[in-house]
């Protein structure tokens, strides 16, 4: 599928057709309708991050109903207060996943029993997605499949103690109970295996617009067709 | 002695413990308030989070179940009735107010009673509303307008003018009217209740006009001193061809410093259109 220029993939709401006019708008214009009370607005945003931020929701936090009520609570907070998105400190898809994972982090806290289920870090492991490609999930598949790449391309101290905190929703000091390792080697390796992956995501990480993501899709879907 | 590099290397493995969510609660406050004067911990908190919203992507893709937006959609009708389009019910109506007790300021006394000319581009700043937008924005203003209060129509009434068009400026969020433009062929008028006075030192408000599905452009800029009943008078249109033009929709929003910019830079605020 060749994607439009300067336009970002809107993937289709769930049950629902893509809204006319809005869909095409970035991010931080989307985020002014939302402050403005347009509620179709926020409808576009979850059409376009709420498969990726009830993916990781889900990830951290296993069970569904959790995961649903995580997403549910990041929308909410859009709506209610838009205003804690600055654009200088980022682009709004890293502001959304961060305060996805936050919020998951926190709920999967209080729920000591869905942690203790997944202690070993091999149950951590990151398996790819079970169904087919479709043409709208290229993007988020290729990207999904590279990301993966630079995890494990990490020393596996690195990538466990990263893989715990981040999925897993540890602190420094449980991770260091877990691994039998100092809390200082912790801090330590997780501040490594974060500079590496910058390193090996260098590309991706600057596509924090709209448009650079654009880019990125226009050479992917150029060199796949 | 420790070196700077070492007590850099700590405020470092802190911020990427910070970012993953992994830090105990005392190294978390000791961040934080590290952050407030660390200009590079700061970048590299940003940078982290950049790097840990691609992580996010190697998680398997699972699809949200149906429904979930529609709870999402409850919740927010249920706080903001009207945003998915829907009527929006509005206040009760104040007690009527005649001009006398109201203030009434008369523009020149602010600065001259005439169109500011828009300051010139390379602002480079990312509009915060596309055109697009403003385009999708021209079909709600109707669907959103609530009533007009008592105290608004009481007040245009007693405007010693000749008879000009009033319009509506209602609120983008509520419906609610916030304000009536007094239109004539060559000056605009506005009568505004319950907006929040700006700081005059640093703010303004400021009046745009839209054709068709064109760019804003600059009518004028204002200031409330009061949040009860305000007059601000007689603002020129501005000028097209053979003369003073009515825009085809008025909207106001509220800008950083006190010149208009090329292009409304905040959200719409009230918005109406002239028949």
């Amino acid at each position: 599928m060749t994607l439009p220029p300067g336009r970002t993939s809107a993937p289709r709401p769930s049950g629902g057709q893509p809204l006319p006019g809005l869909s095409g708008l970035d991010d931080r214009t989307l985020v002014a309708h939302v402050s403005e009370g347009d509620g179709r607005a926020l409808e576009v945003l979850y059409a376009r991050y709420g498969r990726a931020c009830y993916s990781l929701a889900k990830r951290i936090l296993v069970d569904e109903q959790l995961a649903q009520d995580c997403v549910q609570e990041v929308f909410l907070t859009i709506w209610r207060d838009s205003s804690r998105f600055d654009p200088t400190k980022g682009g709004f898809s890293t502001w959304l996943l961060s305060m996805t994972h936050h919020k998951a982090v926190d709920a999967v806290r209080r729920e000591e029993t869905q942690r203790k289920r997944r202690a070993a870090p091999d149950a951590l492991e990151l398996e790819e997605s079970d169904g087919p490609a479709v043409e709208d999930e290229v993007w988020s598949t290729l990207r999904g499949e590279r990301v993966r790449a630079a995890l494990q391309s990490l020393p596996e101290p690195q990538r466990h103690a990263l893989t715990l905190a981040y999925f897993g929703g540890y602190t420094q000091r449980e991770i260091a109970g877990i691994t039998k390792t100092p809390l200082g080697t912790v801090k330590t390796r997780m501040l490594a295996g974060m500079q590496r992956m910058k390193l090996g995501l260098d590309s991706l990480s600057r596509a924090s617009t709209s448009s650079e993501i654009d880019d990125i899709q226009r050479g992917l879907a150029g060199g796949a067709s | 002695m420790t070196s700077p590099h070492d007590d850099h290397s700590r405020w470092s493995e802190l911020v990427s413990g910070y970012a993953l969510s992994a830090l105990e609660p005392e190294d978390e406050a000791d961040l934080l308030q590290h952050l407030t004067s660390c200009a590079r911990c700061t970048r590299e908190l940003v940078a982290a989070r950049d790097v840990l919203a691609q992580l996010a992507y190697a998680a398997p893709l699972v699809e949200p179940p149906p429904g979930l937006f529609d709870r999402i959609r409850a919740e927010v009708e249920a706080s903001s009735p009207g945003a998915f389009d829907e009527p929006v019910p509005v206040a009760p109506p104040a007690a009527p107010l005649s001009l006398d007790e109201a203030r009434d300021r008369r523009a020149t006394r602010r600065g001259p009673a005439t169109r500011w000319l828009s300051v010139a581009a390379g602002v480079a700043l990312a509009a915060v509303v596309a055109l697009g937008a403003w385009n999708v924005s021209l079909q709600r203003d109707r669907d959103r307008q609530g009533d007009i209060s008592a105290a608004l129509q009481s007040a245009v009434s007693t405007l010693e003018s000749a008879p000009g068009q009033t319009v509506p400026l209602a609120s983008a969020k509520t419906g609610r009217v916030g304000a009536l433009a007094v239109v004539h062929s060559d000056r605009i008028s506005l009568v505004v209740d319950g907006m929040r006075p700006n700081d005059a030192s640093s703010t303004t408000y400021v009046l745009w006009g839209q054709d068709g599905t064109g760019a804003p452009y600059g009518v004028a800029a204002f200031d409330v001193d009061t949040d009860g009943i305000d007059v601000i008078r007689d603002l020129a249109l501005p000028l097209a061809g053979t003369g003073p033009k009515v825009p085809e929709r008025l909207m106001v929003t509220q800008e950083q410093g006190r010149a208009i910019p090329a292009s409304p830079l905040t959200p719409v605020l009230m918005a109406g259109r002239p028949a």
